[in-house]
C-alpha cells in the first residue's frame, strides 16, 4: 500500500513531519513532557485531526485540563468527540493482557475509521507506563512497538509514545530507540540513528529472548 | 587483516551517530545507574566487540558491570575536584580495558570502563568516547548542582511554609482559602476549600476533614439560602481582586460573622472572619435600651411639663385664697374666712393625690412581686370588689364571661390593670342610660386577647394612642389625675404585653384590650424591661 501522506503540524516545533509518523518521547522531567504533549494534542486539534490519548499516570480529567489552560477547551465547540482520553491500560491490554497482533489491528481499525469519519488524519499519544507493572504480554511490547510504525505511517496516524526515564530500565530505553524512527529531543525532532528495520529489529529481539 | 586493521581506523558514521544519540538522550536520563545501563547496553550495540560499564563516584561498584572488571581507579577517585584537568584524559587501566574519567573543571565522578577484545577496535572511537566521558560528567555535575539547588529550594520553601503554618494555626481569626467556581456565564456559583485554620474549625464547628477539597454547596448547602449576597462578594474579589469587608449572619450557624476577603491569585479566595455574635446581641440590647431611655426621656419631659402645671393649680388656688384669707382675717369677715380654708384645703388634697399619683407611677418599674400564675377572674372579682361602690353609684351592669384564662406575672400589679380598666369604664359611661361594663377574653391567633368594654362616651380613632400618655385626659372635666392608664400601660409593658383601646367614635363605647405573653417568655421580656427600668431609677 503506497499512500502520499500531507505534513502535519507539532505544535511543539516549527518543523512539518509526514502525517503517520511514529516518535519517542523519553523524559524524566514531566513538566516539559506536559509541555511538549500538551502543544502536539492542541495542534491536532487545530488541524481538525483525530486525537486520542492513552493515559496511564495522569487521570483523564488531568490531561484535558492541560488543554484548557492553553486556550483550546476539548468540551467546547463541538469537539467532544474529537478528543477523547481513554486509560493506557484498557487500551492496550482490554482483557488484561497485551497482544501486540490485537493492538496493531485495532489500531488499523481506527485510522481506518477516522478516515471514514471524514478526519484528514489523526493523532495519539500514549504514556507507556502500564508495561512495567507486569501485565501479561507487556514484555512483548518492542516486539508492538516495532511493528507499528508501517501501520502508523499506512493509516496516517502520528504518534508520540511516552516512556518516563524515571519508571523504565536503560537497557529498555535503548530499545525504544531502536522501535522508534524518529526521537523527540530537547523538544526537537530528529532522526533516530539507533533505529533498526523492524524484520532486523525482531530477529535479534527474539534471539535475545 | 592489515585490510581489516585498516578498516578499523576509520570510524562508521552510523556508529558516531548513534554514540551522538546518545549523548542527547544523556541529559533525561534521571539517575547514574540508568545512565550506567543506558551507556552500557549502548556501547555494546554500537561497538559489538566492547563492553563498558560506569563507576560512579560514590556508588559501591561499577554501575553497568563489564565482564566482573573493577575500576581501579575509583577508590582514588572519591574525592571532589581533581588536580588536573580532564584533558587527555584516557587512561588505561590494563591491557583490555581503558578507563575514561568523568571530569569536569569542578569535579570528579568516576571512570566510563570500555573493554575491548581487541583493543585497537576503539581507536577510530576514542576521540569519541573522551567526548562521550566528558558529556556524561557535565550531565552528572548538571543532576549535582541541580540536586543542590532543589535540596536548598526544598529547605527555603519548607521553612517558609513552617513560618506560613504556624502564622496561619495561630491565629485567632478563622481564616479559609478558596478557589472560586463560576458557570459559562462568569457567574459565582460555588468555592472549594482549598485550605483552613484551626479557627475556622472551631467557629464554624466544620471539621478539616469535611470541608477540605470539597464544594461549600457540598459542605454546608444551606449557606445558598442564608446569605446569597455571599458568593456574588466572594465572586467579585476573585475575579476582580477588590478586597471586601462586611458583616453576615449566617442562620444555619446561628452566628454572625465580620468578614474580611482578599485574592491572593486570580479565582482564589482568603476569608478571614470573626464570630461576632455576642457583639451584635450586645449591640441589639444597647439600641433597644437606647429607644427605651428615649421614650421614657420623652415621657419624663411630658411628665416634668404637665407636673409643673397641674401642680401649680392648686399652688395658686392656695396662694390667692390665702391672699384672701389674711384680707378677710384683717376686715373681719369670718363668714369668708372658713370659706377660704376650705378652698385652700381642697386645693392642698388635690396636690396630695397628684403627688401619690406621680409616686405610683415611678414604683411601676421598679417594684416587682415575683411572678406567678393568677386567674384573672380572681383578679375581676376582687376589682370589682374594689370599685363596687362607684359600680353601684352609677348604675353599671358588670357582665363576666365565665372562661377567663389564667395570667402569669406580678399579681398585685395585674390587679392594678383590671381595676384601672373597670374604673376607667365607669368613669366615662357619660350620660349612657344602661351603662353596661362587659370583661371577657378572645383568641386572636392563638393568643388571648383580655377585654374590658364599656358602653360609655367612646373614643375618637385619632386619640386612642394618647389615652395611654402621662396626664393625658381627653375629658379635662372628669376625675382623676390622668395617670391611670399610663400606668396600665406601663405595667403591661413591664409583663412584655401589649395594650390598646378599640372605639368607634364618640357615643360608641371603647374596648381596652392587654395580652400577656404566656410563661417563660414573660420571665425573660419582664426582666428585660425591668433592668432597664432599674437603671432609669438609679439615674433620678
Amino acid at each position: 500500500m503506497c499512500q502520499t501522506h500531507r505534513e502535519v503540524a507539532m505544535g511543539f516545533t516549527q518543523e512539518k513531519f509526514p502525517a503517520g509518523t511514529h516518535m519517542c518521547l523519553i523524559y524524566s522531567d514531566d513538566t516539559e513532557r506536559r509541555s511538549i504533549i500538551s502543544r502536539f494534542l492542541e495542534a491536532g486539534l487545530s488541524s481538525r485531526e483525530k486525537v486520542d490519548y492513552f493515559a496511564d499516570t495522569a487521570s483523564p480529567d488531568e490531561v484535558r485540563s492541560w488543554l484548557v489552560e492553553p486556550g483550546v477547551d476539548p468540551g467546547r465547540d463541538g469537539r467532544g468527540d474529537q478528543f477523547s482520553v481513554s486509560v493506557a491500560a484498557d487500551t492496550y491490554c482490554p482483557r488484561g493482557k497485551f497482544l501486540p497482533e490485537e493492538m496493531l489491528d485495532k489500531l488499523g481499525r481506527y485510522g481506518r475509521q477516522c478516515a471514514g469519519e471524514g478526519y484528514p488524519s489523526a493523532r495519539v499519544s500514549g504514556e507507556m507506563s502500564w508495561a512495567v507493572r507486569g501485565i501479561p504480554g507487556s514484555e512483548r511490547l518492542m516486539e508492538y512497538e516495532a511493528l507499528v510504525s508501517d501501520v502508523l505511517a499506512t493509516h496516517a496516524v502520528t504518534a508520540v509514545c511516552q516512556y518516563d526515564a524515571n519508571r523504565f530500565s536503560g537497557a529498555v530505553l535503548l530499545d525504544v530507540l531502536k522501535v522508534h524512527p524518529m526521537m523527540i529531543v530537547h523538544g526537537q525532532i530528529v532522526r533516530n540513528p539507533y533505529y533498526m528495520r523492524p524484520g532486523l529489529f525482531l530477529k535479534d529481539f527474539r534471539q535475545r529472548e | 587483516m592489515g585490510m581489516s586493521a585498516g578498516a578499523h581506523r576509520e570510524p562508521k558514521a552510523s556508529i558516531l551517530g548513534q554514540l551522538l544519540a546518545v549523548q542527547n538522550v544523556l541529559h533525561v536520563l534521571p539517575s547514574p545507574e540508568k545512565m550506567g545501563q543506558f551507556i552500557s547496553q549502548a556501547l555494546n550495540s554500537s561497538l559489538p566487540e566492547c563492553s563498558s560499564s560506569l563507576c560512579i563516584r560514590g556508588q559501591a561498584g561499577p554501575v553497568g558491570d563489564v565482564a566482573g572488571r573493577q575500576c581501579a581507579a575509583c577508590p582514588a577517585a572519591k574525592e571532589r575536584a581533581p588536580e588536573s584537568p580532564p584533558y587527555d584524559c584516557r587512561l588505561a587501566v590494563d591491557d583490555g580495558v581503558r578507563a575514561y574519567p568523568l571530569a569536569t573543571v569542578d569535579g570528579f565522578y568516576g571512570h566510563l570502563l570500555v573493554a575491548a577484545e581487541k583493543p585497537e577496535a576503539l581507536e577510530p572511537y576514542e576521540p569519541f568516547l573522551i567526548n562521550l566521558a566528558n558529556a556524561i560528567a557535565l550531565s552528572l555535575e548538571n543532576k549535582w548542582q541541580r540536586r543542590q539547588l532543589e535540596l536548598q529550594t526544598e529547605k527555603a520553601l519548607r521553612e517558609s511554609e513552617y513560618r506560613y503554618r504556624s502564622l496561619f494555626e495561630a491565629m485567632l481569626n478563622g481564616v479559609a482559602h478558596c478557589k472560586m467556581v463560576f458557570d459559562e456565564h462568569g457567574k459565582p456559583v460555588d468555592w472549594v476549600y482549598l485550605d483552613v485554620n484551626e479557627a475556622f474549625e472551631r467557629i464554624t464547628g466544620l471539621k478539616k476533614g469535611m470541608v477540605l477539597g470539597k464544594r461549600v454547596t457540598e459542605a454546608t448547602p444551606k449557606l445558598r439560602e442564608d446569605a446569597p449576597e455571599l458568593f456574588e462578594i466572594y465572586g467579585k474579589v476573585a475575579s476582580t481582586g477588590e478586597k471586601a469587608s462586611f458583616d453576615v449572619y449566617l442562620d444555619s450557624l446561628q452566628m454572625w460573622l465580620s468578614v474580611r476577603a482578599h485574592s491572593p491569585k486570580r479565582g482564589h479566595l482568603v476569608a478571614v472572619f470573626d464570630d461576632i455574635t455576642e457583639r451584635k446581641r450586645a449591640e441589639k440590647e444597647r439600641e433597644q435600651l437606647i429607644a427605651t431611655l428615649e421614650s421614657q426621656n420623652s415621657e419624663l419631659e411630658r411628665f416634668a411639663y404637665t407636673v409643673s402645671h397641674d401642680l401649680k393649680s392648686p399652688l395658686i388656688t392656695i396662694n390667692g385664697y390665702a391672699g384672701m384669707l389674711r384680707e378677710d382675717l384683717a376686715e373681719g369677715h369670718s363668714e369668708q374666712i372658713q370659706n377660704d380654708l376650705d378652698r385652700i384645703s381642697t386645693a392642698a388634697t388635690r396636690m396630695e393625690d397628684l403627688l401619690n399619683d406621680v409616686l405610683e407611677l415611678s414604683r411601676v418599674g421598679r417594684l416587682i412581686n415575683p411572678p406567678e400564675q393568677v386567674r384573672l377572674e380572681d383578679l375581676v372579682n376582687e376589682s370589682l370588689e374594689l370599685v363596687a361602690g362607684q359600680i353601684k353609684r352609677r348604675g353599671v351592669t358588670v357582665a363576666v364571661s365565665p372562661d377567663l384564662p389564667t395570667l402569669y406575672g406580678d399579681s398585685p400589679r395585674l390587679l392594678e390593670v383590671v381595676q384601672n380598666l373597670i374604673e376607667n369604664a365607669v368613669k366615662y359611661m357619660g350620660s349612657q342610660p344602661r351603662p353596661r361594663i362587659e370583661i371577657g377574653v378572645r383568641s386572636e391567633n392563638d393568643v388571648d386577647v383580655c377585654y374590658v368594654r364599656d358602653n360609655g362616651i367612646g373614643i375618637e380613632p385619632q386619640y386612642h394612642d394618647q389615652v395611654f400618655g402621662l396626664f393625658n385626659k381627653l375629658d379635662k372635666t372628669s376625675e382623676g389625675s390622668g395617670i391611670g392608664l399610663a400606668i396600665v400601660k406601663r405595667i403591661i409593658d413591664v409583663h412584655g404585653g401589649r395594650i390598646w383601646v378599640e372605639s368607634e367614635g364618640p357615643g360608641k363605647g371603647s374596648t381596652f384590650c392587654f395580652t400577656l405573653p404566656p410563661k417563660g417568655e414573660a420571665g425573660a421580656a419582664a426582666t428585660a424591661v425591668l433592668a432597664s427600668f432599674a437603671a432609669t431609677g438609679s439615674r433620678d
